[in-house]
């Protein structure tokens, strides 16, 4: 025990004030003769022992509130550099971190690692704590430091569970190391128990060090011979053009280890129930690439499981996602008729782009302006308006309702001479306007190799989003030789511009629907657009925002964080559920039908178990596949020796608890020093306990 | 108007020098002051001869009348109902205690006076004894006029002695006083109480009428002393550190309880018991002598 202010110190003497005062008053009491004493010695004895009992309370009230006062002062705290007990023995803080990812799985790992964490408490010796840890690639805290060995056996048994979670090193050898520290002094043993699974430690943690003073004790029960099992980058593709209608489902069987297997059974669940199963051997080491092909779909979300057969490790055996089918939505190009037979119409490069067998979800059809019919669209259907010419009120009347019903419409606008017709038919219910043309305008003829870019995109909006990322497609190399300057009004919205500062891209909505007007053409007249790669996925893009479909992932991996609302919507969005009430609430159950808790206040739900997640309210179900993380399934063993050395300070082992760690931190000076407020309040009681007592003899004597 | 020499402050009695001058003062103010109360019903005036009657004392024969009428007549006088007086003053050293300035012993002596002169008006012989642990000073009662100069020259003389030990005076006084009369015990009666029962009940047993007067100071009786201080035993010197905040209740409880007693026990053996509180007249000391005085004749 130190002082902070040890000058303090001399207030101890106070004390004796009470005492010299005690004695001054009785030694200068007063004599009286009295004719005699034998009543007074009647006088209860009891009475003035319990009087000269409260008078000695008294005094020792006084004394004690002044040596707390002057203790409190002095500010004293514990220094106990090396916590060494009698024996000299130096107690250690023991800090168990056991791994509960999903490789601990592995034949019998999770069995001896909880044996060999029961060892560490087991070998706990006196004045020692422990702590223990459990770790993936999350860290949890279970026991705080304490001595209550028992409880961590206790849990250690019966509490700690593996995990589907892949492993993480670094992060929890930082908790560790934090809780090690909060032991204050002595030693500082960090047990780690895993199997030093090479894929945990990531290439970003590799620059992580222990503080120096902290030991680690390394317990591993991985092992260099192993062989495992699993199946990964699993894609969907549409039936070769030609072939029967349906989809084919690609994925690579990967054998992680040093062991050829044969004849490894794989098997693919749809819905629930087994649908097709192959066998195949596979090297070690190697991967094998192989195909189902998937039977004609009914539309809607389907559950598929593909499961590879391989005892040693069960947890990453199956790969689940959700596959949803549904038809090709109907595009409805409405267009003028071509001017002569054989020249290309207005939808020709469209229909190149849409109608293509493989990945495209439209299918576009031209019709003549003339014969045009909203009435006769089906519902989801989209309509590419497409520079057409004419059109009077019954086919404004009909676009309006078409698209206050929800509907879907990309109004094409080559140049300036249709700004007639488009102020017309739209410009009385559409927050935009065309201007007509004017003399200062661009020259309409490409020999003049005049021309505008497209610039200023909006890469946060769904249209351009997948365009925002490096090699993803440039709108640069096309050139706009004409295009038709629009006027917008509140309520509209420009997606991009070309250079000159006109709006390319325009976004209005109406009701439930929504309107892009594009300020250029559709074909190569007004520009070259269509001749670059970039059309196709930039008219795919546009038709997909008009028809609300996002780019699915048909699973996650464990450790996303997902929104179960934003799931629902998407969901309803695509049953054409408009109407669905999201606001009612959120049931989420885990794969074992669990349910999973919601924070309040919070719309997000982290996964952390592999299978399917469900997502229900009372008239919306969707459900989401979640699948481990690739690389914990490689068990390829790391040095765990090596692995060790690069996490500890350089000396720590020559010397593990080194004479200048044992400055406190200053959490642990406050700590330590904490006792002063106790005694401050301890000297206040004993004050008050003196003037009660002081009063009661005053006003109130026997 | 209030009598002058009535209700006299005990402390005013203490100017006054002569003794004799203090009882007169006290005993004349007094029975000016009663002069219409019912209890004076006694005389020294000539009241009848009578025969002589055998039995009679002849020392009681009017030898004139026989001279005259040769016949035996006794002659009987009113006032010739006295008799002897018995004064006893505790004078250990106790006694010697005055809170005010005027001591217990003082007021005693001045009581002893008082009852003194008053007796020798009604022609009682009046004796006087000093006493603490054993008898300091016997004057046998007589009724003749220089008696009553011896008495108060004795009562005078008395100061503050020895230890307190009423039991063996009192029975050494009793058995020196053969005449049977009134014996007054003047004393703070500091011993051990069964004790100084045991002394007084002698007296009585003796044929005595026993009138005890405890004469206490205000100090002992309520106790009131404010600091702590040590408190010195008169007698023994002995000490004891007191905080009397402490201990006032219980001992006036003790006090009470002893007076209690005296006055149960002197009741029971017909004795009579008075507490005089030095700080009041002498005059309650005085009713109650004569009283008992009635009472007998």
């Amino acid at each position: 025990m130190s002082f902070v202010n040890p000058l303090f110190l001399l207030g101890a003497l106070a004390a004796g004030i009470p005492i010299l005062l005690h004695l001054i008053k009785r030694e200068r009491a007063l004599r009286i003769e009295f004719p005699t004493l034998m009543f007074l010695r009647r006088v209860s004895k009891k009475t003035i022992r319990y009087q000269k009992v409260r008078h000695l309370l008294l005094l020792l009230l006084r004394i004690l509130s002044i040596l707390f006062l002057v203790s409190a002062f002095l500010r004293p705290y514990r220094d106990i550099p090396r916590a060494a007990t009698a024996s000299g023995h130096v107690a250690a803080a023991h800090v168990v971190l056991l791994d509960n990812s999903l490789s601990m799985a592995y034949a019998d790992r999770w069995d001896r690692a909880r044996r060999a964490a029961e060892d560490v408490a087991a070998g706990m010796r006196p004045g020692d704590k422990i702590a223990l840890l459990e770790f993936s690639d999350q860290t949890l805290v279970r026991l705080p430091l304490s001595d209550r060995s028992a409880a961590v056996v206790e849990d250690i048994r019966h509490a700690v569970q593996l995990t589907d979670r892949p492993t993480r090193y670094a992060q929890a050898l930082k908790v560790a190391e934090k809780v090690a520290l909060d032991a204050g002094t002595g030693r500082r043993v960090i047990h780690i128990i895993c199997d030093f699974q090479k894929s945990g430690w990531a290439a970003e943690e590799q620059e992580f060090r222990l503080g120096s003073g902290i030991e680690l004790e390394r317990v591993d029960v991985g092992s260099d011979e192993f062989s495992n099992l699993t199946i990964g980058d699993v894609r969907v593709l549409e039936a070769a053009e030609g072939a029967e209608a349906g989809l084919r489902l690609k994925y690579s069987l990967v054998n992680f280890g040093n062991e050829d297997r044969r004849s490894v059974r794989i098997g693919l669940a749809l819905d629930g129930r087994p649908a097709m199963e192959r066998r195949t051997d596979i090297e070690r080491g190697g991967v094998q690439a192989g195909e189902f092909q998937l039977p004609g779909l009914t539309a809607g979300a389907h559950q598929v499981v593909l499961e590879v057969e391989d005892t040693r490790l069960l947890r990453d055996n199956r790969y689940t996602m959700m596959l949803e089918t549904r038809g090709r939505t109907q595009v409805f190009s409405v267009e003028d008729a071509a001017s002569s037979p054989g020249t290309r119409s207005a939808g020709y490069f469209l229909s190149r782009a849409l109608n293509i067998p493989v990945w495209s979800r439209y299918q576009l059809t031209g019709v003549p302006v003339a014969r045009f019919d909203s009435s006769a669209i089906p519902q989801g259907a989209l309509v590419i308006w497409n520079n057409a010419s004419g059109g009077g009120a019954g086919v404004q009347k009909k676009l309006q309702d078409f698209v206050g019903a929800g509907g879907g419409l990309v109004v094409v606008v080559a140049d300036g001479a249709r700004a007639a017709d488009f102020n017309r038919v739209f410009g009385s219910w559409l927050p935009v306007r065309v201007e007509p043309p004017s003399r200062d305008a661009r020259s309409a003829d490409r020999r003049g190799e005049e021309y505008a870019l497209l610039t200023d995109l909006k890469l946060d909006h769904p249209i351009f989003r997948p365009f925002g990322e490096p090699h993803s497609g440039s709108f640069a190399a096309a050139r706009f030789y004409r295009h038709a300057r629009i006027t917008l009004s509140e309520g509209a919205q420009a997606l991009a511009h070309y250079d000159n500062g006109d709006p390319a891209l325009v976004l209005a909505g109406r009701d439930k629907g929504k309107v892009l007007i594009f300020a250029s053409s559709a074909d190569d007249s007004a520009n070259d657009l269509p001749l670059k790669a970039i059309f196709a996925p930039f008219w795919q893009q546009m038709l997909h925002y008009l028809d609300n479909v996002s780019e699915e992932s048909h699973s996650v991996e464990i450790g996303s964080t997902i929104s179960p609302r934003r799931y629902l919507l998407e969901t309803a969005l695509r049953q054409a559920k408009g109407n669905a009430d999201l606001n009612q609430a959120v049931v989420v159950l885990d794969p074992s039908k669990r349910r999973v808790p919601v924070a309040a206040g919070s719309d997000t739900v982290m996964v952390d178990k592999a299978g399917f997640y469900e997502v229900r309210t009372a008239n919306l179900n969707a459900s989401i596949a979640v699948n481990t993380v690739p690389r914990e399934s490689n068990l390829t063993h790391g040095n765990s020796e090596e692995m060790a050395a690069g996490w500890l300070s350089p000396g720590t082992r020559a010397e593990p608890v080194a004479a200048a760690d044992e400055r406190p931190t200053p959490e642990e000076q406050d700590r330590r020093q904490r006792m002063w407020r106790w005694l401050l309040l301890a000297a206040l009681a004993f004050l008050v306990g003196e003037a009660l007592l002081a009063n009661q003899f005053i006003l109130k004597p026997d | 108007m209030p009598q002058p020499t009535r209700f006299i402050d005990p402390a005013a009695l203490m100017r006054i020098s002569s003794l004799e001058l203090v009882a007169r003062t006290v005993v004349e103010g007094f029975i000016s002051g009663l002069h219409r109360s019912p209890h004076l019903g006694f005389s020294v005036d000539f009241a009848e001869y009578r025969p002589y009657r055998p039995g009679d004392d002849i020392r009681k024969i009017d030898w004139k009348v026989y001279a005259r009428l040769d016949r035996f007549f006794v002659k009987e006088y009113e006032g010739e109902t006295n008799t002897s007086i018995h004064l006893l003053l505790d004078c250990s050293r106790s006694m010697a205690y005055g809170s005010g300035g005027l001591q217990k012993l003082v007021y005693g002596q001045y009581l002893a006076a008082s009852l003194g002169y008053f007796a020798f008006k009604q022609r009682d012989g009046v004796g006087f004894v000093s006493f603490d642990d054993e008898v300091r000073e016997f004057v046998p009662a007589r009724g003749s006029v220089g008696h009553l100069n011896t008495v108060l020259h004795a009562i005078e003389r008395t100061a503050a002695g020895g230890r307190s030990d009423l039991a063996q005076p009192l029975v050494a006084i009793a058995e020196r006083t053969r005449r049977r009369g009134i014996v007054i015990v003047i004393s703070d009666l500091y011993d051990e109480a069964p004790r100084v029962m045991e002394g007084l009940r002698h007296l009585a047993f003796r044929g005595n009428d026993v009138i005890v007067f405890q004469v206490l100071d205000p100090a002992e009786l309520h106790f009131d002393f404010e600091a702590s201080a040590q408190f010195v035993d008169l007698e023994t010197r002995a000490e004891m550190h007191v905080i009397p905040e402490f201990v006032r209740e219980e001992y006036r409880k003790i006090m009470r309880d002893q007076i209690a007693f005296f006055e149960r026990e002197c009741q029971r053996d017909r004795m009579d018991y008075a507490l005089i509180d030095t700080s009041q007249p002498l005059d309650r000391a005085l009713f109650t002598y004569l009283l008992k005085r009635e009472q007998l004749y």
